[in-house]
């Protein structure tokens, strides 16, 4: 049977290797999921090297909007972990414009987005997890087991209680990862339902279906501000919720 | 019923706890309206909790979205 051609919604999200790739025959091809964190990489660093090229007393526009946003990030971090999780400030930054740069380059039309990916937003998530619990293991050693168990647990009912903290303890970096991936892909979905939509019209009606697609691209418009949007406050969403599990590991409970 | 269709009707049946979500985020913007126009002082400590509630909540949502399209295009 032939594959049928899906619309540009769902084929959006396909990985197209760019340079194929093969080690000892794994594949680990250059794709375009890699091409465009890369190129992220290369624009965050570019531009916060810039702003803070010639550092002055009174910033001008550039070197201020730098230090908002680190500002931002440190303050939410500081604010939602406590003074313990001050030492994650660099990870949990760094991790921050990743998914706001990565995610922003993603929105711009036809460029790959790699956070609509599960595997990408759950490692982001897996490194939050074994940083917080490698730093809780340091302050507690396997003591760190009893942040699982809630105070004053009558001992009867303890199993039952640390098998559900337990499962749910585990299933953080699982939500954290999903939380991301699900509200980007079903963001992108939506916009370029539209587009297909588009596409359609002109196939079915020619160049007389013109007018009819004043309304879908307008919803477009007003999908793609809204994305922006969505965008900023689940990368800030990721930045609280690893901020707090840090704090949580360091403290204890 | 067919197994196409078993699927179609899973599908619906998995967007049913869309209801909830549309309940918990009237019930969190109306909260957000009501505290603003109470105390318009307490605008800047509410944003961040509301925008924190909306998108947790909206998380919710997307995550049945993602089990329909499992269950939709997968096996």
């Amino acid at each position: 049977m032939a594959e049928p051609i899906l619309p540009y919604a769902i084929r959006q999200f396909a990985v197209d290797p760019l340079i194929p790739i093969e080690v000892f025959g794994i594949d680990v091809s250059f794709t375009a999921s890699a091409q465009a964190m890369v190129t992220t990489v290369v624009v965050a660093i570019a531009y916060l090297l810039i702003a803070v090229r010639h550092r002055q007393f009174h910033p001008g526009r550039l070197q201020s909007s730098a230090e908002a946003l680190y500002g931002f990030a440190a303050r939410t971090v500081v604010k939602n972990g406590g003074e313990e999780a001050k030492q994650a400030i660099p990870l949990l930054t760094t991790i921050f414009v990743f998914i706001l740069f990565g995610t922003m380059v993603g929105l711009s039309p036809i460029k790959f987005t790699f956070t609509s990916h599960l595997i990408v937003t759950i490692g982001l998530a897996l490194l939050v997890f074994v940083y917080a619990n490698t730093l809780a293991f340091r302050s507690h050693g396997v003591g760190m087991v009893k942040a699982l168990i809630p105070e004053g647990t009558p001992g009867a009912v303890l199993p039952i209680i640390f098998t559900i903290e337990l499962i749910s303890y585990i299933f953080r970096p699982v939500t954290l990862g999903v939380r991301l991936f699900a509200n980007i892909l079903a963001g992108h979905i939506m916009v370029k339902l539209f587009a297909d939509g588009c596409v359609m019209i002109l196939e079915a009606a020619g160049l007389a279906g013109l007018p009819f697609l004043i309304l879908p691209i307008a919803f477009m418009c007003i999908l793609y501000a809204f994305e922006f949007l969505i965008v900023f406050i689940q990368a800030y969403v990721f930045l609280v919720l690893s901020a707090t599990y840090v704090g949580e590991a360091v403290r204890g409970h | 019923m067919t197994d196409e269709g078993v699927r179609l009707v899973a599908t619906a049946l998995a967007l049913v706890p869309l209801f909830g979500v549309a309940l918990a985020l009237g019930k969190i913007f109306s909260d957000w309206i009501t505290s603003v126009a109470r105390n318009p002082a307490a605008k800047d400590a509410v944003q961040p909790v509301g925008l924190l509630a909306f998108a947790l909540t909206e998380a919710i949502g997307l995550f049945t979205l993602i089990i329909a399209f499992l269950i939709l295009f997968v096996g």
